[in-house]
């Protein structure tokens, strides 16, 4: 599926490098975080050949809350996070937090490998049928006038046990769970994302020997 | 064998925080036997040197080891503490755990130049809190923006910064200044980074505004004024005036919790500056306050996102042993040779751990000459 440079500028607007920046910070803090929560030499209960499944749900949990917080404090400009109701018996769990810009909505969802295909859902098909529909995905020409009718549904893919890799993908065939266009791949590349800071510069307090005595310990020319 | 000395037996019962009957009771013998080793007016038999030697974790060389005169020269002492929870047993804990890391310092000192401290002088400006922080700041070249590497620059200006468990005490961190040179300690058992800080900068404000105070701040008659100067004092260097002020666009928790990684300080501490500065009214930091209460925030690590605030490190105890061992002038295993206090206060003095001491431990290897 030909996806134009145009559609890419429309994506770059709601995902631009300061906002990866914040995804990618808002993972790596996720995973840390989960890893330490769920760390048996910390918490012996995690000690059991279950762990993996506990490890697993927190770092879902750990990967929404910090997309959320992301939100609220800025690191991710122009895109609001919204609790969307999945089904459930009271229709109040379990949610996925969707977050939206001018152009596209976007969930997380943890994949082992990088080639693993998203487990399927209701939520997911769903969003699969609009991208088979969607105008944006098919080429910007035809793009619909109503932009919030045409937000191309992504996944954001992450994995490995430290967040080694996440991606912005489009999953778009209602039949073939495997097919994607990759919009922006390698996220996680790059420096540990850190903001512009202005704090002031600190050096680090000097130490030194004192001299007598690390001449004492020099080998003597004659010896 | 060298005279053993009285005050360094009560000295080591002071850091274990036992009184006289503990330490008679965990030896077996009677409580006036301990009075009368510490007064100087009976030594302990070989057998029950070693045995109190045993329990408080003390070599016996440091009990014969002679108090260098100038350790005893002790500046005032602050406890930051929960309100009346500071027992005046784990205030003597605390001040005899700063008076062997001091000592221990002083041998490091001998041997390592160790930044001079350069504390500004602020007795004279104790009316005036606010200015003072703000000339503390300028007379180490510092503008107003944050400071994150809060810890580089305390320990930068030779103000020793270190981390130490206080145990079931309920002191969050104390100051003191010994020979002259000044000590802040902070509670290691805290994972909550923002208010660390505060302790610090809180710790800070006591060593340049209350320098010519003597004794425990905690019993000075205006002891609460002095904790009021050293939280003010601390709020406006850590977030100065006319910076903060820009910064507080909006004032709703979520608002402050935005600029808390830019501060490195709490939200809680932000309202207060906030409120100090006349940018919140009295009803808008009550109604902060209360919602903060209600999401739990103001409890203990209660507050979210500290993990994005930085933590005040401190090097120069380490680096210093290293730039010893490295040169070959000592060996690790060797140090508490040289300075025979409890592995509790080495581990506190240079950020070692007790193991590393070990020469059991030490790779085992021998230079060979070469033979030609």
């Amino acid at each position: 599926m030909p996806i134009s440079s145009d559609f890419q500028a429309l994506v770059a607007k709601d995902w631009s490098p300061e906002n990866l920046m914040g995804v990618q910070r808002a993972l790596r803090m996720a995973y840390e975080n989960s890893l330490s929560i769920c760390d048996a030499e910390k918490q012996p209960i995690f000690g059991t050949p279950n762990r993996p499944l506990v490890a697993g749900s927190v770092r879902w949990l750990a990967v929404d809350y910090y997309l959320n917080e992301a939100c609220r404090l800025g690191w991710l400009k122009g895109i609001t996070a919204k609790w969307v109701v999945l089904g459930g018996k009271k229709n109040e769990f379990p949610c996925h937090l969707v977050l939206t810009g001018a152009n596209t909505s976007v969930i997380a969802i943890h994949l082992q490998q990088e080639e693993d295909i998203p487990r399927d859902s209701k939520y997911r098909r769903n969003t699969r049928v609009a991208n088979e529909a969607c105008p944006l995905l098919a080429g910007f020409e035809h793009m619909d006038e109503n932009v919030e009718d045409a937000l191309i549904n992504m996944l954001l893919v992450h994995g490995d046990k430290n967040a080694e890799f996440a991606e912005l993908r489009a999953y778009y065939s209602v039949e073939n769970r495997s097919q994607y266009e990759l919009i922006i791949g390698n996220i996680m590349g790059g420096a540990v994302a850190a903001p512009p800071s202005d704090a002031e510069t600190v050096s680090e307090p000097s130490v030194a020997l004192i001299l007598n005595l690390s001449e004492q310990n020099q080998p003597s020319a004659g010896a | 064998m060298s005279a053993v000395l009285p005050e360094r037996i009560a000295q080591a019962r002071e850091f274990k925080g036992i009184t006289k009957t503990d330490l008679a009771q965990a030896l077996g013998v009677s409580p006036a036997a301990v009075a009368q080793w510490e007064s100087g007016a009976k030594s302990p038999t070989s057998e029950n040197l070693a045995a109190l030697a045993r329990y408080v974790g003390f070599s016996i060389a440091a009990f014969q080891r002679p108090f260098p005169a100038d350790v005893l020269r002790l500046g005032p002492l602050s406890f930051r503490a929960t309100i009346n929870a500071a027992t005046k047993r784990a205030n003597l804990q605390s001040e005899q755990l700063a008076k062997l890391v001091a000592e221990s310092y002083g041998w490091l000192a001998e041997r390592v130049a160790l930044p001079i401290p350069n504390l500004p002088e602020g007795g004279q400006v104790q009316n005036d809190v606010e200015q003072a922080a703000q000339s503390c700041r300028r007379s180490w070249n510092l503008g107003d923006r944050p400071i994150l590497k809060l810890g580089e620059l305390l320990e930068s200006q030779g103000i020793l910064v270190l981390r130490a468990s206080f145990g079931g005490a309920n002191i969050d961190a104390f100051s003191c200044r010994i020979s002259g040179r000044p000590f802040i300690f902070l509670g290691s058992d805290k994972k909550d980074r923002a208010r660390s800080r505060f302790d610090a900068a809180h710790e800070l404000a006591h060593l340049v505004l209350h320098q010519h105070y003597s004794g425990y701040l905690s019993e000075s008659d205006d002891h609460k004024e002095l904790e009021r100067q050293a939280n003010s004092f601390a709020s406006a260097f850590l977030m100065p005036a006319e910076i903060f002020r820009n910064d507080v666009i909006d004032s709703t928790l979520n608002g402050f919790l935005r600029l808390k990684e830019r501060w490195g300080v709490s939200v809680q501490a932000m309202v207060v500056r906030a409120h100090q500065l006349g940018i919140i009214s009295d009803s808008r930091r009550t109604e902060l306050f209360r919602q903060m209460s209600w999401k739990g925030w103001r409890k203990p690590g209660g507050e979210p996102l500290d993990e994005l605030v930085p933590e005040v490190r401190s090097s120069v105890g380490k680096r210093s042993i290293d730039l010893l061992t490295q040169n070959r002038i000592i060996q690790l295993w060797e140090v508490p040779n040289e300075v025979p206090f409890p592995d509790d206060v080495l581990n506190v003095a240079f950020g070692i751990d007790a193991d590393q001491f070990d020469a059991t431990t030490q790779p085992n290897i021998v230079l060979l000459p070469i033979v030609g």
